[in-house]
């Protein structure tokens, strides 16, 4: 492949193998795009439109989602309407006791660079009128945005086809092709090859089964989330809102909640959308890939909401849904080049960040097949970064698919 | 569809889906441009089926059109839960009012 550009043959036209096509596409790597399913019908036809720092560790996630952000800024006006706006977001605090954690996350955040701050209870209350009285504070990120996803997705396959970009829905990978030790295309379950320098499988949480006939194991497991969609009515502001307690939820840090809202890692999540109604969640299980909504999970994640929205109780509950979140041990996505299998790349396991993360993601993998440098040392995101113990625990999770 | 069920006015172009007030030619508009070739990308961009009867109306129309299109239109209208709109109120509980009676 030296001299000429490789022919990439990407796995998984989700918001990430989207994001991959679009940017391979744009420097004229010739791509084609595969999916069993249709473009964007996994995980990413089942999220909200979160654009986020606030939600991501300081330092290196907080790094990773920010350059995210800024490429998706530039990229907007490209894409057309995909219904991107850049409101800021808040977390909202349930007491008193989260203050002082809330303090020190602006405060860490600021050290890494990104523009937080603490909002005493008076400013809380201006900023989000609806909120309950007894919310003692809020934090603020103010470049943080939001976009539709099922829009980005087909966005970004529309214009990657634009540039040549090749696309093949309901086209389920049977296997990786590999000659001579290295990725040399995919084989499709109807008998024919795509020949390729090199594969990118971005295939979320169906990642693992395509890399184990490799013997490659990379320990992304489905971590569930609900989510509920309200009817058109009355709205409730129009900035998105978390609780603090969501980056407990996240992290799997202990917290002071009802039996519920714990044992479903349920926590608010407030998103209003462009067609009048808004998106209510979040929740978080290991529960394999059923993603038959559960009505106790929809309960606890409108009960959550009911806390810090009185007088959502006017609002009615339209549809509930689940999707997978590819989930990893250290909540950092899995992108960079398989050692053992030249030519193949993964680019998976952005947990509950694949719409956020997504821009970023498609900017690495594009300088790493363009042998470019990236903006961003990729040691934190390496396939083999792994050690036998945390691989054994994951498998073992992974048992819990039905 | 007969003459008798053009729902079309002066400019011939009918609506599929009323609460969301979608038309056959912004399905087909959203088809294209996008390049769409399943009828739950075509519902999910449009929004057709997701308004407030939940497709129970237009569902039978968007999966004729669908199969007119040579797509397979199973399971595109899945029904979610709850069946029917459901007010939150119904799921206060004693433990949501506030911090003192969280455990």
């Amino acid at each position: 492949m030296t001299g000429q550009s490789p022919r990439v043959v990407v796995v998984g036209a989700g918001v990430i193998g989207a994001a991959i096509t679009f940017v391979l596409s744009r420097a004229g790597v010739p791509v084609t795009l595969v999916d069993r399913g249709p473009l964007g019908g996994g995980t990413s036809s089942r999220c909200d439109g979160n654009v986020l720092v606030i939600d991501k560790d300081p330092g290196y996630q907080g790094a990773l989602a920010h350059l995210s952000q800024e490429l998706l800024h530039a990229w907007a006006g490209e894409l057309g309407e995909i219904e991107y706006r850049r409101p800021g977001s808040y977390l909202a605090l349930a007491g008193d006791d989260e203050v002082e954690p809330a303090r020190t996350w602006v405060a860490d955040q600021r050290r890494g660079g990104l523009d937080f701050q603490y909002l005493e209870a008076a400013a809380t209350h201006r900023a989000m009128p609806d909120l309950a009285a007894d919310v003692p504070g809020s934090v603020y990120s103010p470049t943080d945005s939001t976009l539709n996803p099922l829009a980005y997705v087909a966005a970004l396959v529309a214009k990657s086809r634009q540039r040549g970009a090749a696309t093949r829905p309901h086209s389920p990978v049977a296997a990786i092709a590999t000659s001579g030790g290295r990725a040399a295309g995919v084989q499709l379950e109807d008998g024919s090859t795509l020949a390729a320098d090199v594969v990118v499988v971005a295939a979320g949480v169906w990642t693992p089964d395509l890399l184990e006939p490799l013997g490659v194991t990379v320990p992304i497991v489905p971590r569930r989330g609900h989510l509920v969609v309200t009817t058109k009515g009355p709205r409730f502001g129009d900035v998105k809102v978390m609780e603090f307690g969501y980056l407990m939820a996240k992290f799997g840090r202990e917290r002071t909640v009802p039996a519920d809202v714990d044992r479903y890692g349920v926590a608010l999540v407030y998103e209003p959308t462009r067609a009048g109604n808004f998106i209510l969640g979040s929740s978080r299980e290991f529960a394999g890939f059923d993603t038959t909504p559960n009505p106790d999970v929809l309960r606890a994640i409108v009960r959550r909401a009911l806390r810090f929205y009185p007088a959502m109780a006017e609002a009615s509950v339209l549809r509930g849904f689940a999707g997978l979140r590819p989930w990893t041990p250290d909540h950092l996505p899995v992108v960079g080049w398989v050692p053992a299998v030249p030519g193949l790349l993964v680019a998976a396991g952005h947990e509950g960040d694949g719409i956020g993360l997504a821009a970023v993601t498609g900017q690495l993998v594009g300088d790493l097949i363009r042998q470019e440098r990236p903006p961003l040392p990729m040691e934190p995101l390496a396939v083999d970064r792994f050690g036998p113990d945390v691989l054994q625990e994951a498998g073992v999770w992974d048992k819990t698919r039905i | 569809m007969g003459q008798d069920a053009d729902l079309s006015g002066s400019d011939r172009d009918p609506v599929v889906c009323r609460c969301e007030a979608v038309r056959v030619g912004d399905l087909l508009g959203a088809r294209d441009a996008w390049a769409i070739d399943s009828l739950r990308q075509l519902k999910l961009l449009t929004r057709a089926g997701m308004g407030i009867c939940q497709g129970r109306v237009c569902g039978p129309l968007l999966e004729a059109l669908a199969r007119g299109w040579g797509w397979d239109p199973t399971g595109a209208l899945a029904s979610r839960p709850p069946a029917r709109p459901w007010p939150m109120q119904l799921a206060r509980g004693t433990d949501e009012g506030g911090r003192a009676d969280e455990r």
